[in-house]
């Protein structure tokens, strides 16, 4: 009997039994997305990076006014979101539906409020002649990564936003559970993390220093 | 139902936007680098548009509605149409370790990560060098990234063999796209 039952574990383990790497798949399979998604964007920022470096007359026209204040508040406001989807998770993982819920849409307002602020922010550049072919104070490349990189990533917070909508959805109606909230989660958070790293390339090393 | 009619849709209205992009091409754009590229994107891109339209409607949701659309074949060999039971899930599934973070450690975190921006807004506006500047501040978003995947993304308490699978590989990629800096300087030295 004692064989059968080290026989038994022996299968277990090697006959893929068990979970390599204790996480569920759909976990699994996000953080493998996450993974890609985070090599997309590094490829975005390095290409930034190269043209940047290339170019000579590489504009720095941002002002305090309103586009690092603005640039600012949406960091915090997707720093904020984070927080409110953590607490999400945790009501989830205790069992909480009405909570996760209410944590899940206050992380969805705020990702709508991101979307707003960035759109109204855009406005003002392209207001100000600034497009995706060509702007006021130098290579037009400047335009074009700005909007490339920062519309990338407002895509992915739109996405975002959706996607936590549909999963505050499944979690009314009892089609999710915990670990769709977590994952959901997972997504979300790497969206503020990507950001972490537009915003100082982006924009801190574009300010107007006054010559 | 309604979600998954949307979806389809959505499916259909982005193949659609990805051909069009490709038709307003002029006949001569197309032959050049940038168009065939841009040409070879955008139909790439309807093909999985479409492809995933028409997974949406051979899928078991909307079988029967396709069903009623299309003229039926054969009466004999048609199975029956097997109604989509949904089963109601419990909110916490009892596998698996749960270890929720104290609000507590959250809100430090949180706390710390909305410091470290306003210190690098901070330095944005202290005259320094490029090089030194770019140091600290990719410095500060690395710090960043690292407390948001430890404690958001709870990868600190998951088990260790998930962090080795992913976080080396990942780093090292993108480490490795730096391969391409040697030569945007040269770049910058051949401009006339």
């Amino acid at each position: 009997m004692a064989d059968a039952h080290v026989e038994n574990r022996g299968l277990q383990v090697w006959g893929g039994g068990t979970l390599p790497y204790s996480v569920s798949h759909i976990k699994l399979g996000m953080w493998l997305f996450i993974v890609s998604d985070a090599l997309t964007f590094s490829a975005l920022l390095f290409g930034y990076s190269y043209v940047r470096i290339a170019t000579p007359d590489w504009p720095t026209p941002f002002h305090f006014w309103p586009t690092v204040v603005f640039a600012t508040l949406m960091t915090a406001v997707l720093l904020s979101s984070s927080l409110t989807m953590v607490l999400a998770v945790n009501a989830a993982q205790r069992g909480d539906r009405q909570w996760t819920i209410r944590w899940i849409l206050a992380t969805a307002i705020f990702g709508a409020a991101f979307i707003v602020l960035h759109g109204w922010e855009w406005m003002g550049l392209m207001n100000q002649g600034m497009t995706l072919t060509g702007n006021p104070w130098g290579t037009p490349l400047f335009g074009a990564t700005f909007f490339g990189i920062t519309g990338m990533h407002m895509f992915h917070v739109f996405t975002g936003v959706v996607y936590l909508l549909a999963i505050a959805g499944g979690v009314a109606r009892k089609r999710f559970h915990s670990e769709h909230v977590e994952v959901c989660g997972l997504y979300w958070h790497f969206v503020d993390l990507v950001w972490m790293f537009v915003f100082p390339l982006v924009y801190l090393l574009s300010v107007d220093m006054g010559a | 139902m309604v979600e998954t009619l949307l979806l389809l849709a959505l499916n259909l209205l982005l193949g659609a936007g990805c051909v069009f992009a490709v038709l307003r091409q002029t006949p001569q754009d197309v032959l050049t680098l940038d168009g065939l590229f841009l040409s070879i994107s955008c139909m790439v891109l309807a093909l999985v548009f479409f492809l995933n339209g028409y997974w949406t409607l051979r899928s078991q949701e909307l079988s029967p509605l396709l069903q009623r659309l299309l003229p039926k074949r054969k009466e004999s060999e048609e199975p029956e149409a097997h109604p989509v039971v949904r089963k109601e899930v419990p909110l916490v599934l009892d596998h698996g370790a749960h270890s929720a973070m104290g609000n507590r450690l959250v809100f430090t975190v949180w706390f710390w990560l909305v410091l470290i921006t306003l210190v690098e807004v901070f330095l944005a506006y202290i005259k320094l060098d490029v090089i030194t500047m770019l140091i600290l501040l990719l410095g500060f978003s690395v710090v960043k990234a690292a407390l948001i995947i430890a404690y958001f993304m709870h990868l600190r308490f998951e088990k260790r063999s998930l962090v080795w699978t992913l976080m080396p590989a990942m780093v090292v990629t993108i480490c490795l796209l730096a391969v391409f800096f040697p030569d945007s300087f040269r770049l910058l030295e051949l401009r006339p």
